[in-house]
Order: structure tokens, then C-alpha cells, then sequence
């Protein structure tokens, strides 16, 4: 047995313990990892061109909702013949906005936010425009392509 | 073991070098493949030599040498010089055994001017009558064009030439179309792709294009309102809805023999479809009388471009109904109709009950399970009722009808069984309800006793 | 109390000395010894252990299991054991357990039927309503419950406060049940999403980006809640995980320790007198029964005569229906985002009231390290808090 009063003396006991209690640390830690990245959820590549319909499709002089990338998305096609896409969701809280005919804006229906047909926003919560979207009309056929 | 490693070894090298001896041989070109001057076709501008040349062409590989028309025209700045050889370049037939030649003739092999030699058999504006002898030429020829496509059909040229399209080009009548005025000249695409003209996206427009105008249809006395009407029409609409199976002008009139009109049964027409109306009405006294009468058929009663959804209101002895456009003052057939009219109203009143009882019981928060599918089976049934009318004989109605009464039938009993499940379940839920309050009764007076009881009180 | 008969005359039992010394011969007495004799011979000891002999054991079927399980054992143990005396608002904690463990029976069954994916979700929550015997009374049960799971929650949470029950040595248990407030809310949210009808959808999408507002760990929130960087299929496998699996587990283990600190460090000492004290058995068990039955009539009567309706299917490409609004008891919340201005001493202003009730929710997780008396103060900023809340709920209403 180890004296208990001579201070060059380090119980072996004590030297195990630590031991013990440092691997299962590192195991514990080796566990953990694994299970946390796990956990984490994996990121999905995105972004690129997709075809949303054809130029027929699209009213002229109003607005119509399509899906790009798991993403709600407002294509406008104006009278001039342009034709712009923003992202539908309110940059406030992520509800899906609606364009009024009546009121020539988008309104978002949870908390009260307007933008502008421009995607600015204009009133109520909403602190940042709307993401707007590249459109490239080719032979017809709409194409939206979201940023990565 | 040493020795059989040797073996191996010595093996190996032996069948390595029996590989590299024999290889140039396993790879060599077939001692048939033409050389370069073999395949050249003969000097002629003969289109049966040239037909034949091309055809015993097998050489894959395509070269300006062999379609020197292109080599020079794609090069010219005259815009109206070089769009045949740009058009060409992307049409169905850009295959350089068909090459500008088979139509044009000429030399293909002559890179300069002097191709254009008439003496060579060179036609650069064939004439409109002569256009359907040059398509015709290799596609009614079915043993050169199944070299070309198996799949191709051959009887296009026969059929244009009887048809009054191809009577009148034949007699020099530029107004009715040969092939280039419908599939192009240069820029032919294939009819399947969504571009063609002659594509059944686009044919409706096509053929609207001259027989919409006026004054083009004046000369032949012909109308132009068929493409609008067949826009309103059942079968333009459902064209427009993107049916696939909803016909255009060539579902019904054919792509190159035009017929109807002048054809001997209408119904056929129809009966491509509609085959089983087909059937009923040949079985009718309609089919023998109409025929007497000279008599469109399906078209004296449901029109011919302007056809309305058909529904019980044609049937009947009313003002609208379409049997009193001829029958209003005959007595059997009055009969027969207003027979036949009863039928249909009973069978339309019984299946909007079935559906009604539905509806009530979804408002009602009622869920059927099966109601969706009974619902189906009513709907099938009541449209195999539509075609049964065509035989005007009541009774063989009255057999369809019943079978719309029977599935109406099974609709209301499985609501009725939806609710008397409900109802079941319902009193088991009051009666459990009724037992858990009788048991929080008999805990609460058992805690109160048990209250009073404790030494003060509360 | 086990039989006095003599099954046992091999065991030493209390007895006289004066009989002691002839085993075989109860019967016959020896002389009066010097010694007075001792009063009335104590009944024997209950015994725990179950009787070695094969001998028949008196009172029928009922009196063999009483002895197999000790039965007398237990109720003398019971018995020994007081309860605390106090109003009707102690039964609360109760009421919430009890709340839970409907709600996992009812969750039970509904797992047999339900399927977690977008295409098939409230499919088949309709066909548990419409086709599975009794469906729809379950899932009444569970949506109801569901609601006054959280109220009780809510309202134990508020009684502890106002009646200050949070102070030392409570700190343990107050902490513990927070954190099973915390799983309870988790579970209310992630339930509400899995039916995937409009309202669920809109519940996921803004839930998800509000907690994204989090300071620090928003981001990574975010992405955790809706299993990837959008509301997708991922999100409704996430939301049943956790619903099923993660949050049940966790909350198992959260309540147990809160009931384990609440034995340790008891609100009223078990040996206060009567008037602080009742027997737990059978006094306080009635009561806590008659408490829960009176709950489980609560939730039946809500099952039976208030409809719950489902709701459209959700649609990622349609906008969030007019007038959506959040569950109940997110209600508050809803009104400061609606109507907060935009920035807040030049932080936007979301972020800058999530992060104040996050102080806020570290200043209430603290109370019992802050507030170690309990003053009345404490109480009164409870009332005052209640009362704001509910200001709160109905301007979001309007």
C-alpha cells in the first residue's frame, strides 16, 4: 500500500483512474461525433436552371406560382413583354406570399407585409425585398435559375 | 514448385506472342470494304441510275464531295440562295444519300456551275403539279423507302391523287395544296416532331390557314367556319385540354385522302372512336332510312365540325330536342323518344341522388369508405347508357339503365351503412362518457368522505 | 397484518420469555416466575417475505396474490407515507402527468395507422378518422389532449410561480421542469406538423425560420428543425422522429428526474403535523384520481361534441391561407412579430425580441437563484405577465 504521506509517492491507483476516466472520455467523444453529424442534416445541391412552363402558360399582366428547388416562386409576366420571378417567400418569416390583382402588390397574409410588383418591400414587417430570380425565355419554354 | 512455375511462364509467353501474330489479321479491314474510287456513282442523272446508286451506297461517312450542291450554296450571301441548303441541313431528309439530287437532280458530284446544266436533268423550280410525282417518286416506291424506314407508309401519293386536293392540283389549280404547301419545301421535318406543321398540334392551324380564308374558299363555294367550330366543340375543347385522343382535321377526314366528304358512310368517320355507337345505330331503322334519304348519319343529328357535348336534351319530344327536327308530327316515333327520354331523365335524376347523398354526407362529417369508387362505377355506367340510345329501342335502354339504378343503388347503402356505424359508435362514446362521470361522481364523494374525515376538515 | 397463527413454530417470533423456553409445550405453563409477567403479547411483526409452506393460504384467490405480492407490506408502507395538504392547485403537476401519459397512450395507437410521409400524411390521418373503427374518437382524444397538455403545462408552471414554490431547495426540480416544458412545447409543435394539411405546412415553414432568429445558434436550428435548408419531405421525417422517438424518450427521462428531485427535496417534510399532512394512501390517491378522472371526462366530452376538422392538404406552391394564425399558445409571439418594428436599437427587429425572451427565459430559469425568499413580488410580476399575455393573444386575433 502506498504511503499517503510521502509526496513522491503517486498511487498507482490514482494513475489508473485517470485513465480509465480519460479513455472513456475519448470514447464518449468518438460516440458522440458520429451521432452529431449525424444528426446534422446533410445539405441537398441546388440551384441551376429549371423550366418552369411555357410562355403560354404564364397570364399576361399577372403573376403565377411555380416550384423551383423545393421553393416557391412568383413569375410575373408583364405587358411589355417582360418577365421577372421572385421568390414567394416573405423575408420576414418564410410564410408563402400571394399577388393581389386588385391592389398591383404582393401581400403576405401572416403578419401583414407588402412589396411592391418590384419585390421591395414596402410595408409592414418584412426587413429585406424579395429574392429575385434569373428568367431567361428560350424558344418559348420559361426557364427560372435559383442562386446556389 | 519451380518447375511448373517455368511451365506457366514459358505458356504465357507462347500465347502472348500466338495473340500479337494473329491480331493484325482479327483487325484488319474485310477484304469487301470498297476502296475510295469503288463507290462513286455512275456519271448519270438518270433519277432511276441515281436511285439505284444511292441505294447501293453503303459508306457511312458523309462529305461535301458527295453533296456539292450544299458545299457551295450554304456559302452564298443571297439569302434566298442560301436558306434552301441552311433549312435542308436541319430537315428530316439531310442524309447524304438523298441529298439535294433526289429531288433536283442534277450532278452531285459536279462542284461547279455547270450542275446546274438543264441538259443534266437539273429542275431547280419544280412546278406545282410536278411536286407530287417527285415526293411520290421514292415515297410510293415501298422497296426504296423501307431501305430508308422501315416504318414509313407508302400509299400517301395514291391517296392525294384521288382526293379532290389532288384532283385540282393535278388540273393546275395552285390554290389546292401539294405536299410542299403542307409538309414544306426544304425544311420538311418529320410529323411526329411538335414543330412540323403537319405535326396534330399544328395541323388544325394548317389546314384553317386556306379553308379560314375567305376569300380563297369563295372560288370553290366552300365555308370557313370549320376551325372555329371545332374550337367550341367537344372535340376542340378537349383538343385544347391537351386529350390526346381528341381528334384534329386529320382524325376525322385522314391526311391525305380528305374524304369525308365523299365517302360512302360518315359513321365510319365517327365509329373510329365511337365504335360502339357505331355498332347501335347500324342496328337501328336510322341506318337503312338516312341511307334511303341520302342522309349524313352521325352528322344529321350531332353536326359535323360543330359537335355539342351529347346530352339527354337531344332525346325527347320537345321543341330543343333533336328527334323533333324530323319526327314532330309521327306518332311511333314520338313514342319512342319521349319512351327513351323518360328513361335517360330517371337514370340522370337516380345518379344525381346517389351524389347528392354523398355530398350531404361529407357536409355532415360523415366519411365513407368505397363512396369514391361506387360514385366511379356509377359514372361508367351511366356513360355506357349514351351509346345504347343510337339503337332506339327502348328496351335495350331500359337494360343499361337499370344498371345505373343498381350502382346508385350501392351508393346509398353504403352511406347508409356509414351511418349506421356512426351511429353505433356514438352511443358506445355516450355510454363510455356516462361511466367515466358515474365513476368521477362515486371518486369525488369517496374523496369528500375521506376529507371530512381527516382531523380538521380540509 | 400477516395471520398470528401458528405456520411458523420453527421462527422465532416475539413472544413471553416465560413460554419461550419450551417450544412444544405452549399449552402447559411453568410456575409464576419472580419477574412480573409482561403485559399482552405482542402480535407478531408482519413478515415480507411470501410463506415457505405449502399450505393453503386463507381468503380465496384474492388472499393468495395479497400474499405473493406482500400485499399488507405495501399498504402498511403506503400508509406510513403523508401527503401534502393543499389546494386544489398542487394537483396540477399531477394532471399533467396524467395529461402525458394519454397522450402517449393515444399517440400509441395512432402510430399503428399513420404514415409519415407528404404524399400519404392526411390520407391516412383521414382514413384513421373515417375508416379505422373508433378512429376518429382517438384522434380527437389525442388533439384535444394535446391542447390541455399544454395548458396544464402552462398553468403548473404559473401556480409554482405565483405561489412561489420555485425556492430553494427546489432548484432542481424547477430546473427539470423547465426542461420538460421545453419537450412538452416540442412535442405540441411537432405534433401539430405531422397531419401535413395547410396549417401544419405554414406551422413547420414559419416555426422553423422564427427559431432561425435565435442568436447564435438560429442557423444551425433552422436546418436542424426542417432536416435540411427548405421544408421538404425531410422536415415531416424530422418532425415524426422527434414527435415518435426523440422527444418522448427525453421527456420520460426529464419527468422522472423531476418527480425523483421532488421526493428528495419534498414541498411539505413528511413528519409536519396532521393539519399540513394527509395519508397518501388512501387519501391522496383518491384524490389524485378523482382529479384525473375529472380530466378524462374533460377530454371525452371535447371528443365527443367539439369537432376538430382537418383542413386542406398542403400545397408548397399556394400561399398561406388569409388569416392563419399560430396554435394558441403561440398567439403572444405571433402579435411582437406581426407589429414589432423593424429595428430595435439597429438590430432587426425579430431578432432583437427572440433574443430578449431568451434573457427573459434565463431570468425565469434562474428565479430560484434570483428570488431565494419568494417575495411577493415575484407573484405579482407572475399576475402582471399573465395578464400581458393574454393582451397579447387577443391582438393577435384581430
Amino acid at each position: 500500500m502506498a504511503s499517503n504521506d510521502d509526496p513522491n509517492n503517486v498511487p498507482r491507483r490514482d494513475v489508473l483512474g485517470a485513465a480509465v476516466g480519460g479513455s472513456a472520455a475519448a470514447f464518449a467523444l468518438a460516440v458522440v461525433y458520429p451521432v452529431a453529424r449525424f444528426v446534422e442534416p446533410p445539405s441537398r445541391p441546388s440551384g441551376g436552371p429549371t423550366m418552369v412552363g411555357k410562355l403560354e402558360e404564364f397570364p399576361l399582366d399577372g403573376a403565377k406560382m411555380v416550384m423551383v428547388d423545393d421553393r416557391p416562386v412568383l413569375v410575373f409576366r408583364l405587358q411589355d413583354g417582360q418577365v421577372r420571378a421572385f421568390s414567394a417567400l416573405c423575408t420576414h418569416l418564410q410564410c408563402v406570399v400571394a399577388f393581389s390583382a386588385e391592389r398591383r402588390q404582393i401581400e403576405c397574409p401572416c403578419h401583414r407585409g407588402v412589396y411592391s410588383m418590384d419585390g421591395q418591400n414596402i410595408d409592414g414587417p418584412p426587413p429585406r425585398p424579395l429574392d429575385e430570380l434569373l428568367v431567361t425565355v428560350n424558344e418559348g419554354s420559361v426557364i427560372v435559375t435559383a442562386a446556389r | 514448385m519451380r518447375s511448373n512455375s517455368l511451365a506457366s511462364l514459358a505458356s504465357l509467353a507462347l500465347a502472348t506472342l500466338a495473340l500479337a501474330l494473329a491480331a493484325p489479321r482479327a483487325w484488319a479491314e474485310p477484304a469487301g470494304a470498297p476502296a475510295a474510287t469503288e463507290a462513286q456513282p455512275a456519271a448519270s442523272s438518270n433519277p432511276d441510275e441515281v436511285k439505284a446508286a444511292l441505294r447501293a451506297r453503303n459508306l457511312p461517312t458523309p462529305t461535301n464531295a458527295t453533296n456539292t450542291c450544299a458545299s457551295c450554296h450554304s456559302t452564298l450571301t443571297d439569302p434566298k440562295l442560301r436558306a434552301p441548303a441552311h433549312d435542308f441541313a436541319g430537315s428530316v431528309h439531310r442524309d447524304e444519300r438523298i441529298g439535294c439530287v433526289a429531288c433536283h437532280k442534277g450532278d452531285p458530284r459536279d462542284p461547279t456551275v455547270a450542275a446546274h446544266s438543264k441538259t443534266g436533268g437539273f429542275d431547280p423550280h419544280p412546278t406545282h403539279a410536278e411536286v407530287p410525282e417527285i415526293c411520290g417518286g421514292c415515297h410510293s416506291d415501298a422497296a426504296f423507302i423501307r431501305h430508308i424506314n422501315g416504318r414509313l407508309p407508302v400509299g400517301q401519293l395514291a391517296l392525294y391523287k384521288l382526293s379532290l386536293h389532288g384532283r385540282l392540283a393535278a388540273a393546275g389549280d395552285t390554290n389546292a395544296p401539294a405536299c410542299s404547301d403542307c409538309h414544306g419545301k426544304h425544311d420538311i421535318l418529320s410529323p411526329s416532331s411538335p414543330r412540323a406543321p403537319v405535326n396534330r398540334l399544328n395541323v388544325a392551324k394548317l389546314c384553317g390557314g386556306c379553308h379560314g380564308n375567305p376569300k380563297m374558299m369563295a372560288k370553290y363555294d366552300i365555308r370557313t367556319d370549320q376551325y372555329d367550330k371545332w374550337s367550341k366543340s367537344v372535340h376542340g375543347q378537349a383538343f385544347q385540354k391537351g386529350n390526346a385522343n381528341a381528334p384534329t382535321c386529320t382524325g376525322c377526314h385522314g391526311a391525305h385522302s380528305s374524304a369525308p366528304p365523299d365517302t360512302s358512310s360518315v359513321a365510319r368517320a365517327c365509329g373510329r372512336c365511337h365504335e360502339e355507337e357505331m355498332g347501335f345505330f347500324e342496328q337501328s331503322p336510322h341506318s337503312k332510312g338516312f341511307r334511303d334519304r341520302g342522309l349524313a348519319q352521325c352528322v344529321a343529328c350531332h353536326g359535323n365540325h360543330d359537335i355539342a357535348p351529347a346530352t339527354a336534351l337531344l332525346v325527347g319530344t320537345t321543341s330543343e330536342a333533336t328527334c323533333m327536327k324530323c319526327h314532330s308530327h309521327d306518332d311511333k316515333p314520338r313514342k319512342v323518344a319521349s319512351d327513351i327520354s323518360d328513361l335517360l331523365r330517371g337514370a340522370r335524376d337516380r345518379a344525381a341522388a346517389a351524389r347528392a347523398e354523398v355530398a350531404g354526407a361529407q357536409t355532415r362529417g360523415l366519411h365513407v369508405p368505397g363512396a369514391g369508387f361506387a360514385l366511379d362505377r356509377m359514372t361508367t355506367a351511366e356513360l355506357r347508357v349514351r351509346g345504347v340510345v343510337h339503337t332506339l329501342d327502348p328496351s335495350k335502354v331500359e337494360a343499361r339503365v337499370a344498371a345505373v339504378d343498381a350502382a346508385a343503388g350501392e351508393v346509398f347503402q353504403l352511406v347508409a351503412g356509414a351511418e349506421a356505424t356512426r351511429r353505433t359508435e356514438r352511443r358506445g362514446y355516450y355510454m363510455a362518457l356516462a361511466l367515466a362521470t358515474l365513476l368521477l361522481g362515486t371518486l369525488g364523494l369517496k374523496s369528500l368522505q375521506l376529507r371530512r374525515r381527516r382531523p380538521g376538515g380540509s | 397484518m400477516s395471520a398470528p397463527d401458528d405456520q411458523q413454530p420453527a421462527e422465532a417470533t416475539e413472544t413471553a420469555p416465560a413460554e419461550e423456553a419450551h417450544p412444544g409445550h405452549a399449552s402447559t405453563r411453568p410456575a409464576a416466575p419472580s419477574v412480573p409477567s409482561p403485559p399482552v403479547p405482542q402480535p407478531p411483526a408482519p413478515q415480507p417475505t411470501a410463506s415457505r409452506s405449502l399450505a393453503p393460504v386463507p381468503g380465496g384467490a384474492a388472499g393468495w396474490l395479497a400474499d405473493r405480492l406482500g400485499w399488507d407490506g405495501i399498504e402498511a408502507g403506503l400508509g406510513k407515507h403523508r401527503a401534502p395538504r393543499r389546494s386544489f392547485f398542487f394537483y396540477l403537476g399531477g394532471i399533467t402527468l396524467f395529461l402525458l401519459l394519454v397522450q402517449v397512450a393515444s399517440g400509441i395507437l395512432l402510430v399503428l395507422y399513420y404514415r409519415p410521409d407528404p404524399a400519404h400524411a392526411r390520407e391516412s390521418v383521414e382514413q384513421i378518422i373515417g375508416e379505422i373503427p373508433y378512429g376518429d374518437l382517438i384522434r380527437a382524444v389525442h388533439v384535444w389532449a394535446s391542447d390541455l397538455f399544454v395548458a396544464c403545462l402552462l398553468a403548473h408552471m404559473f401556480t409554482v410561480i405565483a405561489r412561489r414554490s420555485f425556492r430553494p431547495p427546489q432548484e432542481l426540480t424547477w430546473l427539470s421542469g423547465l426542461a420538460a416544458l421545453i419537450g412538452g412545447i416540442g412535442l405540441a409543435f411537432t405534433g401539430a406538423i405531422l397531419p401535413w394539411t395547410e396549417v401544419a405546412y405554414t406551422q413547420a415553414r414559419v416555426g422553423s425560420q422564427l427559431a432561425g432568429r435565435t442568436p447564435f445558434i438560429g442557423e444551425w436550428l433552422r436546418r436542424f428543425l426542417r432536416g435540411g435548408e427548405e421544408v421538404t419531405i425531410g422536415t415531416l421525417g424530422h418532425a415524426y422522429g422527434f414527435h415518435v422517438a426523440v422527444l418522448p424518450a427525453t421527456l420520460t427521462l426529464i419527468v422522472a428526474l423531476h418527480l425523483f428531485f421532488l421526493f428528495r427535496k419534498p414541498v411539505v417534510r413528511a413528519d409536519a403535523g396532521d393539519q399540513e399532512t394527509m395519508p397518501l394512501y388512501p387519501d391522496f390517491i383518491v384524490h389524485q384520481a378523482a382529479a384525473q378522472t375529472g380530466v378524462l371526462v374533460v377530454i371525452m366530452t371535447l371528443a365527443i361534441f367539439a369537432e376538430r376538422p382537418l383542413g386542406p392538404a398542403a400545397n408548397a406552391a399556394q400561399s398561406t391561407p388569409l388569416g392563419s394564425v399560430p396554435p394558441w399558445y403561440m398567439l403572444p409571439i405571433h402579435a411582437i412579430v406581426r407589429d414589432a418594428p423593424r429595428e430595435l436599437l439597429g438590430i432587426d427587429g425579430p431578432r432583437f425580441l427572440i433574443g430578449a425572451t431568451c434573457v427573459l427565459g434565463v431570468v425565469v430559469a434562474a428565479l430560484p437563484f434570483i428570488d431565494r425568499r419568494g417575495s411577493k413580488i415575484t407573484s405579482w410580476l407572475a399576475w402582471f405577465a399573465l395578464a400581458a399575455l393574454l393582451l397579447l393573444a387577443v391582438h393577435a386575433l384581430e
